[in-house]
């Protein structure tokens, strides 16, 4: 007896702490969630900032490859700021080299912001979804609960339904019984009075 | 001769004697009866008064049983219709 309590307190014990375990893996679940939803929007943000930047300098370097490539050569001349010859196609190799640059960045760039825009896209919907099966959820429990309410004072009318009927029975049963003593003894006092002793009880016994 | 009178005039004495003793034995039982009459029609009063009493208070306590059965027959209605009526079921499944 006393083994089985003990094994009894052991396995209760075993009980609550698998318990405890469940509970805070739980909520670590919960706040690992929470910190993956954050990342992928800090992330999201990251991609989305630097694709806007990586479109601004693929800007700037087509803005000045398009002055450079356009402008004629024929207005190039000693002092200003054109260079020309060797240097020149030096330099447009340069910027050409630096628009390709900046057109591979914005290309990666985009590339990211893509993924990570999908990514958030389904979390976003995921998250839709979540609050609306939970919306459905709450609307099926209250109208369960409302259910089971009604149930519950349709049991209990019906138990009153018959206890009441019960207590009708008894008391017309009661009162008819009593109404009818009444009436033998109005009887009683009536003949009593209209007759000699010999019509009361106690007389008869004289 | 008045030796006989004399016999004859007690006798005729005593006769009216025992009569007149026998109307008073016989008023006295009358009244006796009709007090013992009274006295029942006094007590046989006071028992139907009693119930008389108790009528009305199980009058009172029928009337009061059939109102409560009655609302609850009403309630226990409208109870029927309540739970016909709810038509809402449960779109996921439960917890």
């Amino acid at each position: 007896m006393q083994s089985s309590n003990v094994k009894k307190g052991n396995a209760k014990k075993v009980i609550e702490a698998f318990q405890v375990t469940k509970a805070a893996n739980e909520a670590a679940a919960v706040t690992a969630e929470i910190a993956r939803k954050a990342k992928l929007n800090a992330d999201f943000t990251a991609a989305e900032t630097k694709y806007v930047a990586m479109k601004t300098l693929y800007n700037t370097a087509l803005e000045a490859y398009n002055v450079f490539v356009n402008t004629p050569v024929a207005t190039l001349v000693p002092g200003s700021t054109v260079i020309v010859g060797a240097d020149w196609e030096k330099t447009f190799i340069t910027m050409e080299g630096a628009l390709k640059t900046a057109e591979a960045n914005i290309n990666d760039a985009k590339g990211a912001w893509d993924a990570l825009l999908l990514a958030k896209q389904a979390q976003d919907a995921a998250d839709f979804e979540e609050t609306a099966r939970l919306a459905r959820q709450a609307a099926d429990l209250t109208a369960t609960t409302a259910k089971d309410a009604l149930n519950v004072t349709y049991t209990a009318a019906a138990t009153a339904v018959t206890t009441t009927a019960a207590a009708e029975v008894i008391a017309k049963a009661a009162y008819t019984a009593a109404s009818t003593a009444l009436s033998t003894k109005t009887s009683e006092v009536t003949t009593c009075e209209n007759k000699n002793g010999g019509a009361c009880d106690t007389l008869a016994a004289l | 001769m008045n030796a006989a009178k004399s016999a004859a005039d007690t006798a005729k004495d005593a006769a009216i004697a025992s009569s007149a003793a026998a109307v008073t034995a016989k008023t006295a039982a009358d009244g006796a009866v009709q007090a013992h009459i009274a006295a029942e029609v006094t007590r046989k009063n006071a028992e139907r008064a009693a119930q008389a009493t108790q009528v009305a208070g199980l009058k009172t306590t029928y009337e009061a049983a059939k109102t409560a059965a009655k609302a609850a027959r009403a309630a226990f209605g409208a109870a029927d219709s309540a739970l016909k009526s709810n038509t809402v079921a449960a779109s996921t499944p439960a917890l």
